[in-house]
């Protein structure tokens, strides 16, 4: 019986024995939420795993779907009163459907993209820059970026190629901050948070790949404005090996420079923004007054906290690659999530999570117009940047 | 499924899986199930099942610890969480209409808008739904105070198993015309109907609380301070103890720094002025000191409040971690009986040598001696089971009763004789025949069956 989970650790096995099923993490898996499907909910996944365990059933494609039909969003193990790691037991089962070739085919194109052009959309590596500010594309072009810099800008695949406004941003307010930075430009590459969360054995061997080259850069400190970069680098790459410099994600970065007085806000608008916490920012790596500082420092705008925060956001349904295994659903948990928004009257809600973003504006869209309103969705250095002083 | 549609029945082995269980030890997979939205699709299926001679198996969020919903017999979940719109509110009647789905908490939110609330509160209601609160007739913290589901359901509309659709009750506070067959519906257990809507009286929420927590050296001080707190003519809205089995357990995990006594007892008044409830806060705390507490702690701000329940509140979970089973029993008894009852409970642990934390609702006699073990070792498991016997014969001797608030489900079905006389009895399956002549509707539950 001990061989067919050994892929458990005996900590996750103990802890699927003392799921006491009682359907407390019913109440915030965002996935049940919105589909009110037991099986989707973590009691679900530990009731499979305790018959696997039993052994009167074995792990197979039919089970897969349950474990690669959840966000990622940990909000399992803040809510379990056993003490359950929901959100830890999933991503070690998903390692083993991995292994036995289990893994939902829709998500192969995500591991596919990676290992073909680097990065998760399959993008030509050179149009990563494109979207670049022009004296640093041209820069980027020509090879002229510095070789080594005190801060290494770490972009993500989701604003090199697919956002418009998060890169120019970001690098707006570097810029507004005096912060000597370098990117990899055309040399960046995807994180490898995704073929983590297939479960892929490939992620280590990538991420040590990417510590190699960030480590040429010389950089003391690395700063992304990609939640799940930030995660992947700081919490799962220690894992691997040392990358030899900090890790920040932009929020840290611009509270600090607004500390020093380094930036400063003058805002034209106002209106009434609210946060989201990424999951990834959120209960992944306690990163929750940071951005709330920011916005808070900017003057004339009024903030609104939804009702359900911190560790009790909701998460917008963006992650664990549920964008690519179930959209419709995905977007279906951020029109939850942009209503949460919209009952504390929000008129601007502001992520610090490109994938947030990107997923929240689906579910606004998905909202009839005259629910919706106006709402707009932001990252936050869209946000910044529009308040800077000039 | 033509009457439902594709996307709201399913038999695939995730779904069966994780319908297979509640909160308790039992288990067993259906084969089948479906999610209804309207009265009509019950009727319908309801219909079906009763030609086919099919089980069907109401269910709510599945939180039960009685085995409420486990499919014995396979046959079909009817999972009633998609029937969750809140149909009305009405503060001017003082009633709300619901759909059996709806959340305890979604309810509880939509009330605090108007500052009225649902007095019988679950330790589950974040996740356990209002027709699962009332097919099981739930009770909660507030029971001594406020009563249990029953005191709030004015009316129900109820799918019979030959697809009748039966209206119970009235939108009125009084009503004696004729029978009272909400009050039959009530805590049936899924075993006569499905409900479909519920009317329920709400009540105006008391704006202020006051709370005192105190330690004793015996469990037996514990009992008369609660004894005579009920005769004070003070009704606290919660009185809680916590044995020292729970004292321990929370002191390891949960890091409160507990005084590590044979009991502590919580109390709290609610009412609209802090002077009300501090007044008889005051007068239990008198109590307290009469029968030898000796830290006596009382809460001077939200927080503090906050702090005193903190251990109330994380003891369920702290008992799951000890070991990997739990029997979550909830005997109850006349409130006189507590301390006997306790003293019960201690000797029921020691003759059988198994962990049983106790905590409880005291002021109305409901208490949770908590069986803890390790189903693996078949020992273990065994002396559990002789204890729960033991448990169950304890409390029918003081005059009390099985089940306060959990329900008879599965799990007590067995004993239903220990309490009922054979009259009582056949009248209840007299009843469930009347209702269901061929034993469709949640069949194998509350010991129904000749």
């Amino acid at each position: 019986m001990e061989h067919v989970t050994s892929f458990l650790k005996e900590e996750y096995r103990e802890q699927i024995l003392k799921c006491s099923e009682c359907g407390f993490c019913q109440a915030t898996c965002p996935l049940f939420l919105i589909t009110l499907r037991p099986a989707y909910n973590t009691r679900g996944k530990m009731m499979v795993l305790k018959e696997v365990i039993d052994g009167t059933i074995a792990l197979s494609q039919e089970l897969a779907e349950t474990f690669y039909a959840c966000t990622a969003c940990q909000a399992c193990t803040y809510s379990c009163p056993s003490g359950v790691k929901g959100h830890e037991i999933i991503e070690a089962v998903r390692k083993k459907l991995y292994e036995e070739g289990s893994t939902p085919v829709p998500l192969f194109g995500l591991r596919d993209s990676i290992s073909k052009t680097g990065n998760v959309f399959g993008s030509d590596r050179e149009q990563g820059i494109d979207i670049y500010p022009p004296p640093l594309r041209d820069k980027a072009k020509t090879g002229e970026m510095k070789k080594r810099a005190e801060t290494l800008l770490f972009m993500g695949c989701l604003p090199s190629f697919m956002d418009m406004k998060i890169i120019p941003s970001f690098i707006q307010v570097m810029d507004g901050g005096v912060v000597d930075y370098t990117t990899l430009g055309t040399e960046e590459g995807c994180c490898g948070f995704p073929l983590y969360l297939l479960g892929s054995d490939k992620f280590d061997s990538h991420a040590k790949k990417v510590i190699e080259r960030i480590k040429e850069t010389g950089a003391r400190q690395l700063v992304t404005p990609c939640a799940g970069c930030y995660k992947t680098f700081k919490h799962l790459y220690s894992e691997i090996g040392d990358m030899g410099l900090e890790i920040y994600h932009c929020v840290q970065c611009v509270e600090k420079l607004i500390k020093e007085g380094r930036i400063r806000f003058n805002w034209q608008e106002s209106g009434k923004v609210t946060y989201h916490d990424p999951c990834d920012l959120g209960r992944a790596t306690k990163l929750f007054e940071e951005p709330r500082n920011i916005l808070k420092s900017i003057p004339g705008l009024e903030y609104v906290e939804m009702a359900e925060n911190r560790l009790n956001a909701r998460c917008c349904g963006g992650g664990g690659g549920m964008q690519a295994f179930k959209p419709d659903l995905a977007v279906a948990m951020a029109a939850a999530r942009v209503r949460d928004a919209l009952e504390v009257g929000a008129e601007v809600i502001v992520s610090a999570c490109p994938a947030c973003k990107d997923n929240l504006r689906k579910g606004a869209r998905s909202i009839p117009k005259q629910e919706r309103g106006k709402i707009k969705i932001m990252d936050v250095t869209e946000l910044i940047a529009k308040a800077l002083k000039r | 499924m033509e009457i439902v549609g594709e996307e709201n029945f399913t038999d695939a082995l995730i779904d069966l899986i994780s319908y297979s269980s509640d909160a308790s030890e039992h288990r067993h997979r259906p084969d089948g199930a479906v999610w209804p939205k309207t009265t009509e699709q019950v009727s319908e299926i309801l219909n079906l099942a009763n030609e086919h001679k099919f089980p069907v198996i109401p269910r709510g969020a599945g939180t039960g610890l009685a085995g409420g919903v486990v499919a014995e017999r396979g046959g079909i979940v009817m999972d009633m969480g998609r029937m969750n719109r809140i149909i009305k509110i009405g503060i001017e009647d003082r009633l709300a209409v619901v759909q059996p789905g709806v959340v305890y908490d979604q309810l509880a939110k939509a009330l605090a808008h108007y500052g009225f609330f649902f007095p019988p509160d679950p330790a589950s209601g974040k996740a356990a739904t209002l027709g699962g609160n009332v097919a099981t007739n739930a009770g909660g913290l507030k029971g001594a105070k406020y009563g249990t589901t029953r005191d709030y359901v004015l009316g129900l509309a109820v799918v019979l198993p030959d697809g009748a659709v039966l209206r119970t009750g009235s939108k009125c506070m009084k009503s004696v015309s004729g029978f009272d067959l909400t009050r039959l519906f009530v805590g049936s257990e899924g075993t006569l109907g499905v409900i479909t809507e519920i009317i329920l009286k709400i009540n105006p929420k008391p704006q202020t609380t006051s709370a005192s927590s105190a330690a004793f050296d015996s469990i037996e001080d514990a009992a008369k301070a609660i004894s005579e707190v009920m005769r004070s003519g003070i009704i606290p809205s919660a009185l809680e103890i916590l044995d020292d089995q729970c004292i321990l357990a929370l002191n390891r995990d949960a890091d409160l720094g507990l005084p590590e006594v044979a009991a502590i007892v919580l109390a709290e008044t609610d009412g609209h002025t802090r002077e009300e409830t501090n007044y008889q806060i005051d007068r239990i705390i008198d109590v307290f000191r009469r029968n030898n507490a000796k830290e006596i702690k009382r809460a001077q701000s939200a927080e503090e409040t906050e702090k005193l329940w903190a251990a109330r509140k994380s003891i369920g979970g702290i008992l799951f971690r000890l070991s990997y089973n739990m029997l979550a029993e909830d005997v109850t008894v006349p409130i006189s009986k507590v301390p006997k009852m306790l003293k019960a409970i201690q000797a029921i642990s020691k003759r059988h040598n198994v962990l049983i934390a106790t905590l409880g609702h005291l002021g109305d006699g409901n208490l949770h001696p908590n069986i803890i073990f390790d189903g693996r070792n078949p020992g273990e498991r065994a002396r559990a089971a002789k204890a729960t016997d033991d448990l169950f014969r304890a409390a029918i001797e003081l005059g009390g009763t099985l089940t306060g608030e959990h329900g008879i489900g599965l799990a007590k079905a067995d004993f239903m004789p220990l309490e009922h006389s054979t009259v009582a009895i056949k009248v209840m399956r007299n009843i469930k025949t009347l209702f269901d002549p061929n034993n469709i509707l949640n069949p194998g539950k509350m010991g129904l069956e000749i």
